[in-house]
């Protein structure tokens, strides 16, 4: 199976996924919440959901009644939601890491 | 229930849309064809561009992301040229379960294609033990 690298947009993404793991959000949706040009979204989007940590399904509407194309409505799968929050806690972690170890020294000047 | 305004789709930013589209594996253009048309029309006409352009730019990341984790789309990213046009690189090898072929078959190192030792082939093949 691929990795994951958590680079921020990627943490940006998935914190809003996991916001409300049981709302489902489009593309444009999430970009707009994170503040990630649109471009951005979509390649994470994927690899999440190649690795099975997102799920997606078209907008059950019918086109010709709405006059637009159905929406591909992203969502946090279930398997997906254990193994991002521990990516995330792990990601936050590390993040803060450096800075919490010199606390603990006393280097905080 | 939340409404939304729906917009007519400019012909630039629909175009730079489907060239971007056309970036993409074939199995997977219609699905982000339709995803970023969606998208384009809830968006007021002044901003459609910029998405198409963002659309656009993500473009070859986004092949690429669906590729590094599609297996079969991985298996053939690979493209063996010689193999592609039949220069196959033969070895013998020595069948495992000779009861389904006939003791020996070939095999092409680069591509795996399986060959019957029986089917002519002028090119030389060396021999390689499978036990």
């Amino acid at each position: 199976m691929a990795e994951l690298r958590m680079t921020r947009t990627t943490q940006a993404v998935l914190r809003v996924l996991l916001e409300d793991p049981a709302a489902r959000r489009f593309g444009l949706e999430i970009g707009a919440v994170t503040g990630l040009p649109s471009g951005a979204i979509h390649p994470i989007l994927a690899r999440l959901e190649n690795l099975g940590w997102v799920q997606s399904g078209w907008e059950d509407v019918d086109p010709s009644a709405t006059e637009r194309p159905r929406r591909r409505y992203y969502r946090i799968s279930a398997d997906g939601l254990a193994a991002a929050r521990l990516a995330m806690a792990q990601a936050h972690q590390t993040r803060t890491a450096p800075l919490s170890r010199r606390w603990a020294v006393g280097e905080t000047s | 229930m939340k409404t939304v305004e729906i917009h007519r789709t400019g012909y630039l930013a629909g175009g730079v849309v489907a060239i971007a589209v056309r970036v993409l594996p074939a199995a997977h253009r219609d699905r982000y064809s339709d995803e970023f048309r969606a998208d384009l029309s809830v968006l007021m006409i002044g901003r459609q561009l910029p998405y198409a352009f963002g659309a656009l730019v993500s473009a070859v990341p986004l092949r690429r992301a669906i590729k590094e984790t599609d297996s079969d789309e991985a298996g053939r990213s690979v493209v063996y040229w010689k193999c592609r046009w039949g220069r196959h690189r033969w070895v013998v090898v020595n069948d495992d379960n000779p009861e389904q072929r006939k003791g020996i078959h070939k095999e092409c190192t680069r591509c795996l294609k399986l060959k019957d030792i029986n089917e002519h082939d002028p090119t030389p093949a060396t021999w390689l033990g499978a036990g």
